[in-house]
C-alpha cells in the first residue's frame, strides 16, 4: 500500500508489530501522526475529529498488517516466533482464565453476569482460530 | 550437532552472506548452522547442501 517491508523490521522484544529499521521508516510514521495532529489542533466538533482519527487509524492498521505480511522470514525466524507466540498466548490464557474463574467465584451473588462476555469470547474465538489452524495444517 | 559447512563453504570461497542468499535465509542463519546451534528443516539441509555440492550427511554430523 504505502509503506515498504524495508523500513521495518518485526517487534521481538517489545511486544507485537513493527519498529522502523531506517530513517525511511521513522519518517513514515511521522507523515501518519502529521494529519491526525492537524486535524486535532482545529476548530472543528469532536465527532468529526473522531471520525477522521478512527479512518486515519484504520488506515494506518491496514497498512501495517500489509507491511507485515510482506516481510519476509526465513525458518529460523518463524519458528522463534511461533515458539514465542506460543508462550506468550499461554501466559495470556492462563492469567484470562484464572481471571475469569476469580471474579466468577466473587461476584456471582452481587451482578447477574459476573463474567465479562468479551473475555469470554476472546477465549472461545481463539479455541475456533486453533481448531480452524489444526484443521488447516493436518493435511499440508 | 556439529557441521562441516564452515569448511565446505571456504573451500568454494563463499561468505556467508553469499550462502545465505543462495539458499534464502539470513546470515544470521547460516552463523548458526555452523555454529551447530540450529536444527535446520530436511528442506534447508538439502539446500545447503547442493548449493556446497556435497550431501546432507557429510555436512551434518550427528
Amino acid at each position: 500500500m504505502f509503506g515498504n517491508p524495508k523500513w521495518f523490521s518485526p517487534r521481538k522484544y517489545t511486544g507485537w508489530g513493527l519498529t522502523p529499521s531506517c530513517w525511511q521508516g521513522w519518517v513514515y510514521i511521522f507523515i501518519f501522526l502529521i494529519p491526525v495532529a492537524i486535524i486535532n489542533s482545529l476548530s472543528i466538533s469532536q465527532n468529526n475529529k473522531q471520525y477522521f482519527t478512527i479512518a486515519w487509524t484504520s488506515l494506518l492498521i491496514a497498512d501495517t498488517i500489509h507491511i507485515m505480511s510482506q516481510i519476509k522470514k526465513d525458518e529460523r525466524e518463524r519458528l522463534h516466533e511461533a515458539i514465542s507466540d506460543r508462550n506468550a498466548l499461554w501466559f495470556i490464557i492462563t492469567i484470562l482464565a484464572v481471571g475469569m474463574i476469580y471474579q466468577a467465584a466473587n461476584e456471582s451473588a452481587c451482578t447477574s453476569n459476573p463474567i465479562d462476555p468479551i473475555i469470554l469470547i476472546a477465549l472461545l474465538g481463539g479455541t475456533l482460530v486453533k481448531a480452524t489452524t489444526q484443521f488447516y495444517l493436518r493435511d499440508k | 550437532m556439529d557441521t562441516k559447512i564452515k569448511e565446505y563453504r571456504a573451500k568454494l570461497n563463499l561468505t556467508q552472506d553469499q550462502l545465505a542468499n543462495l539458499v534464502g535465509v539470513r546470515r544470521e542463519t547460516i552463523v548458526f548452522l555452523e555454529q551447530g546451534k540450529y536444527n535446520p528443516s530436511l528442506k534447508l539441509a538439502h539446500d545447503v547442501a547442493v548449493v556446497l555440492k556435497t550431501s546432507i550427511d557429510k555436512l551434518f554430523i550427528f
